[in-house]
């Protein structure tokens, strides 16, 4: 009786539900398009400026009339955790104010509402708000003894378009301390901002490239004040940071929650030795640890990571007999280092000076490898200044200044070419070799800086086969003299 | 079917009655009272027995000679429109030092005391203040005051394993519980009153359970910071003590990790 009452009731519901309307959808129309134009792909604006869209919309229904809005988010956010869109307009012309805080990844909604059909369609566009000190070449520079900053602005292409001089002083009120030494770019090392530090011989400046405002002096970098000031770089491999100065090493990991600042110096042995780290390192690319050189003890050290007390010293590599298969131990080798990029350092012996070395470096903390190209007196090489490796990927060269000559020298078969004769009265002080394949500004030069009485010119000099071509691809001018010169997109 | 369709009707009706009935205060019962853990952690069954035990030292507080500690307490059985004394009695903790009234906190029954020990109008939270004193014999040993609620005409007691607090006052360096807690132990190896002494002297830090904590939570990286230069501290020490490296009140030679 049960089953059947359960069987009844089935029933009863299933015929209920066929009274119900079909509002089904049976029209077979193509379905209508909104087009719209005289929108860019994205749109890059200063601050405070306005952003001005005035985009004409046409509809596949034929004459329409459009109910449309503008809205604004920040397009970085993480799985479910949906940012808030702004309504910035609710009219199809945009005559906005921008008042978002300058950042690269926001993103305009642009939506246009058939009042007829109902039908609505939403665009997406990129949208970078920005400040005019940020992005372009920046060029570090000194007048003997105080250092500034030169903006070349790059508004469409690589190619420089206008220059704003001394753009550190005229946002700081002040010029730094000290000869111009480097500069180093981070975008994790504020959250929601981009650093750049600037280095000279006698202070350290880390400011947004936004505001371009110091926020750290070398002092406030660190947990307790040094006595010294001497910074020799400050570089990072991911979230750890190492920051030079006076010839220790201080390190800090972003990935811990507080303030970015650098702890005390790190020991160099379980005695606390003492030591003098040249401002030469490198890193290795596999497993991203920096190797550094002690001019003290002549000795390689690798940096684990960056909140370790103590550096590592590297030992040499050994076949199973112990034989040493390196040309050159990695340990008190009476060396000093003359310079260090890439695979390769150079170097001088502490009492032979007329014994220079090149050596090809295989980093490996527990075998380091040297294979030794003993530079003769009569190479150009010998006496080289500023010298600049060819990034990885590039040709296995060196570039670097004779006198008033740019050389090369190929580190595979060792053979020096002449690449450049800089004007009489110029005098090289600046070669690096920096690229980015970094779309629509990618780029790839070697830079040569040169002064002359007391202005500076960088020539940006493209390769051919590993060679510079005989002009340059432009020239950065101003007055000083160049230490560093960096490109932030 | 007459007996579904009934018994639907009566389980709608019912429903609809019960809905209007008036909510009452549901823990109307004696009064009763017993210490629990901090008003954050009421809701927290894993805080049951949080705060039970705990240790005050006055190396940390500066010159002062006097302090207090705070416990909390909860009346069960409902409100009172009238403030409700409490009484506390210290009860002797066998194989231990057990601090003695007046000499390391001031007596329960002091007069002054009595008028602070109860449960506020209308409130069924109350913070139990105990007024320690820096005596001189906590410099060698520590001592520790357990004390319980006692019934009286007001409460009669709560749970059984909530009735007693445990305090252990020192003026000596400790282990505190942060030492023990992953980040520290890998920073700092294991305790001894030298190297935290060692630790407070080189880096001008408190190294006191709540700066730990605090520490940790806000800003590892000046902990390791700070050990850092602890560590190099020791170095220098060993250093210019060959002979006589630094050692731990046990005899045991100092490292850090």
């Amino acid at each position: 009786m049960k089953k059947i009452y359960t069987i009844a009731w089935a029933a009863v519901a299933l015929l209920a539900l066929s009274c119900s309307k079909d509002l089904g959808n049976y029209d077979f129309k193509p379905k209508e398009v909104i087009s719209i134009e005289g929108v860019e792909k994205s749109y890059s604006i200063s601050g405070t400026e306005r952003l001005m869209i005035d985009p004409s919309l046409s509809s596949s229904e034929g004459n329409a009339n459009f109910d449309c809005f503008w809205g604004i988010y920040d397009g970085d956010y993480q799985g479910l955790d949906l940012p808030k869109m702004d309504t910035i307009s609710k009219t199809k012309t945009l005559d906005y104010l921008v008042t978002q805080r300058p950042y690269d990844k926001w993103k305009l909604v642009f939506c246009a509402k058939n009042k007829q059909t109902g039908f609505a369609q939403y665009w997406q566009i990129p949208l970078r708000v920005t400040t005019p000190s940020a992005g372009g070449w920046y060029v570090l520079k000194d007048d003997g003894s105080q250092s500034d900053i030169d903006l070349f602005k790059t508004p469409t292409s690589i190619m420089p378009a206008s220059k704003l001089e001394n753009i550190y002083s005229s946002y700081n009120g002040k010029k730094m301390e000290g000869k111009a030494l480097f500069l180093a770019y981070s975008t994790e090392y504020q959250p929601s901002s981009k650093t750049l530090f600037v280095g000279t011989d006698k202070d350290l400046s880390a400011l947004s490239i936004y505001t371009f405002k110091e926020f750290r002096n070398l002092g406030g970098l660190f947990f307790e004040k040094p006595s010294v000031k001497a910074p020799g770089f400050l570089m990072n491999t991911g979230a750890n940071y190492f920051l030079l100065n006076d010839g220790q090493l201080h390190g800090l990991s972003t990935i811990l929650l507080g303030g970015g600042l650098f702890s005390t110096r790190k020991l160099i042995d379980n005695v606390n030795s003492p030591y003098k780290l040249s401002k030469y390192f490198t890193v290795d690319e596999v497993y991203r640890a920096p190797y550094f050189f002690d001019d003290m003890s002549s000795s390689f050290f690798m940096a684990g990571d960056a909140t370790d007390a103590a550096l590592t010293a590297v030992t040499d590599a050994k076949d199973k007999n112990g034989k040493l298969l390196t040309a050159m131990t990695a340990k008190n080798n009476n060396k000093k280092l003359l310079f260090m990029d890439g695979l390769y350092a150079y170097f001088q012996d502490k009492t032979d000076a007329n014994l220079k070395i090149l050596s090809n470096l295989t980093l490996n903390s527990s075998a380091f490898q040297m294979v030794n190209d003993t530079v003769k007196t009569m190479d150009k090489f010998f006496n080289a200044t500023n010298i600049a490796i060819l990034q990885a990927g590039d040709e296995n060269m060196v570039y670097f200044a004779n006198g008033n000559e740019v050389w090369s020298r190929n580190l595979s078969n060792k053979q020096e070419t002449r690449q450049f004769i800089v004007p009489a009265g110029e005098e090289i002080t600046f070669i690096k070799h920096r690229k980015s394949e970094d779309e629509p500004y990618a780029y790839n030069y070697v830079m040569v800086g040169t002064k002359v009485g007391g202005n500076y010119k960088v020539r940006m000099f493209e390769k051919s086969s590993g060679d510079l071509k005989p002009t340059p691809k432009f020239i950065l001018e101003g007055t000083g003299s160049v230490g560093d010169v960096y490109f932030v997109k | 079917m007459k007996s579904i369709k009934r018994l639907i009707a009566v389980a709608l009706v019912s429903s609809v009655l019960v809905s209007c009935e008036k909510e009452q205060f549901p823990f109307t019962d004696v009064a009763r009272v017993q210490f629990g853990p901090e008003q954050s952690l009421f809701y927290n069954p894993n805080a049951n027995l949080a705060d039970t035990l705990k240790n005050y030292t006055f190396i940390y507080a500066g010159n002062k000679t006097i302090d207090t500690v705070y416990f909390d307490l909860y009346a069960t059985g409902g409100v009172s429109d009238q403030d409700r004394i409490f009484t506390l009695k210290q009860v002797q903790f066998a194989g231990a030092n057990n601090a003695v009234a007046g000499q390391h906190y001031k007596a329960f029954d002091n007069e002054l005391m009595k008028n602070k020990y109860f449960v506020k109008a209308g409130q069924v939270h109350a913070r139990v203040p105990i007024i320690v004193y820096r005596d001189a014999s906590l410099k060698t040993k520590d001592v520790v005051l357990k004390f319980q609620v006692q019934e009286n005409a007001n409460f009669k007691l709560g749970e059984a394993t909530n009735l007693w607090r445990k305090l252990t006052l020192s003026d000596r360096l400790g282990i505190s519980p942060q030492w023990n807690t992953g980040f520290y132990k890998f920073l700092l190896g294991g305790y001894s009153t030298v190297k935290h002494q060692f630790l407070i002297d080189h880096t001008g830090q408190l190294w006191s359970e709540e700066w730990m904590k605090y520490s940790i939570e806000n800003d590892p990286g000046s902990v390791m910071n700070w050990v850092a230069i602890a560590k190099t501290a020791l170095v220098d020490y060993n250093n210019a003590h060959p002979l006589d490296k630094l050692k731990d009140e046990n005899g045991v030679l100092i490292v850090f990790p």
